[in-house]
């Protein structure tokens, strides 16, 4: 039984090592990754061996048990380094391994999460198809059973890390209610295309997943059949927003420290650019930004270590702020570096393009603002008193 | 009994996403169907009964069925909290 003054260590340990890990393993190769469009294999395999992958799961299942704000620092290291390395923690973690871990029978779980933990295997999330996107409970891929089996049909696509994973977490409709399964990419009937062309996460293998007569045994069902909504993809996508919001702040934090480096060294009109109040006023902006957007993660954390109720929209409040600000940082470091800011050989450029994405992903701002509205809606409402 | 129902009213009433302030929820109304719950309720809800009434919501157990109405949510806890 370790104490807890232990148990804080460990996890300042683990967050030192990720600060490591993210400066020296990570960031060396990030341009690397977005130019080739792959994350290269041996950093996966490291990552997985660091426990990264499933940092926020407990130990018995190959995690790292880390507690929801180290995991959110953690999180912030690795993303500010490459935004894909950061979605691979997103996917394998967030949306995969939470939602086993929640939902998943303990066979599954000692199974699918021991294998992304230790033995190499990728999972993904495949909801999203090429007509349903934020309305996810449309998906038109069909299930049904047959026999102790069931058989899938349908076509997902957009699906991260969907590429080179090993199993999918589908999404799947049978009679307007929707059951998660989970399919292995060699069985047969199952085809997976690569996603080439994209304005932003080249490195996360994006795929489109095809299911023609999928035959899975009935224990890959995960959790109860119709329980997909609200309750097994609300799990994974709550997970996975709380992971970009955190992705946000990296984005943010990343353009911040670029705009700065940059302000400082480069001269203009016989003065650093830095010492401009209008570039000042970019810096100043972004610094009060990020503040907020951590601030807003960091209570996010804390709710859900607690298990409150209310941790679920102050992650959706934080996912939604940390990803408008990580494409207003973004955009104004790109500005402060004028011409250079616009070609691959600084990483604004890419920085910019992956902030666009987090304002799409688990929840378009959209989406998020109407959920938020509708919280504030009741919140916030008093009853007029009678005159 | 009392004492489960009021807290499990007082929160859902809590939640009711309702333009209209004068919107009336009785105990056996199914409010999913009648959408007065957003969707992150569903998950709020085991959160808040997990937390509230120290009790272990089985992934099996997680049923829309158990959890649409407060006189249904009333049942599950007492029939948790018996076992």
């Amino acid at each position: 039984m370790t104490s807890p003054d232990d148990e804080r260590s460990r996890h300042q340990h683990i967050l030192e090592e990720a600060r490591r890990f993210a400066h020296e393993e990570v960031r060396p190769r990030a341009r690397d990754f977005d130019e080739r469009g792959e994350l290269a294999r041996d950093l996966i395999a490291k990552m997985a061996t660091q426990g990264f992958l499933l940092a926020r799961l407990p130990q018995q299942y190959g995690g790292l048990g880390l507690d929801p704000v180290t995991y959110g620092l953690v999180t912030e290291e690795i993303g500010k380094a490459c935004c894909s390395s950061r979605a691979l923690m997103t996917v394998e973690c967030s949306l995969v391994g939470e939602t086993l871990l929640a939902w998943g029978t303990e066979d599954q779980k000692r199974r699918w999460l021991q294998a992304i933990a230790k033995e190499g295997k990728l999972g993904a999330f495949a909801l999203t198809e090429p007509e349903i996107g934020s309305d996810a409970r449309g998906v038109k891929t069909t299930f049904e059973a047959r026999g102790d089996d069931y058989i899938l049909n349908g076509r997902k696509k957009w699906t991260s890390f969907g590429a080179i994973a090993d199993f999918f977490l589908v999404v799947a409709m049978k009679d307007s209610s929707a059951t998660v399964f989970l399919v292995e990419r060699d069985q047969p009937g199952v085809r997976v295309t690569p996603m080439k062309g994209l304005l932003a996460g080249r490195a996360a293998h994006l795929a489109e997943i095809e299911l023609e007569n999928v035959c899975v045994p009935k224990d890959r069902m995960v959790g109860k059949p119709g329980s997909a909504f609200p309750y097994v993809v609300g799990t994974a996508l709550d997970h996975g927003r709380y992971s970009v919001a955190w992705g946000g702040v990296a984005i943010a934090q990343a353009s911040l420290e670029a705009m700065v480096t940059y302000a400082r060294t480069r001269t203009q009109f016989g003065q650093k650019i830095a010492e401009f109040q209008l570039v000042q006023g970019m810096i100043g902006e972004a610094v009060a930004k990020i503040h907020a957007a951590r601030a807003l993660c960091l209570r996010a954390g804390e709710l859900r270590q607690r298990r409150d109720p209310d941790a679920i929209m102050e992650t959706t409040i934080a996912k939604h702020f940390s990803a408008q600000i990580a494409m207003e940082v973004a955009t104004d470091a790109v500005q402060v570096h004028g011409g250079n800011g616009c070609s691959s050989s600084y990483p604004v450029e890419r920085l910019f393009r992956e902030a666009k994405v987090l304002n799409i992903i688990e929840g378009t701002a959209q989406i998020q603002q109407q959920m938020i509205a509708k919280y504030g809606l009741r919140k916030y409402y008093h009853r007029p008193s009678p005159e | 009994m009392h004492d489960i129902a009021d807290t499990i009213r007082q929160f859902v009433h809590s939640h009711l996403v309702a333009f209209d302030a004068d919107t009336k929820l009785a105990d056996d109304d199914n409010f999913f169907e009648l959408g007065l719950v957003d969707s992150p309720f569903a998950i709020q809800l085991v959160a808040f009964l997990e937390e509230r009434f120290q009790i272990r919501v089985g992934d099996q157990e997680l049923d829309v069925a158990n959890f649409n109405s407060i006189n249904r949510i009333t049942s599950y806890v007492q029939s948790k909290r018996t076992q």
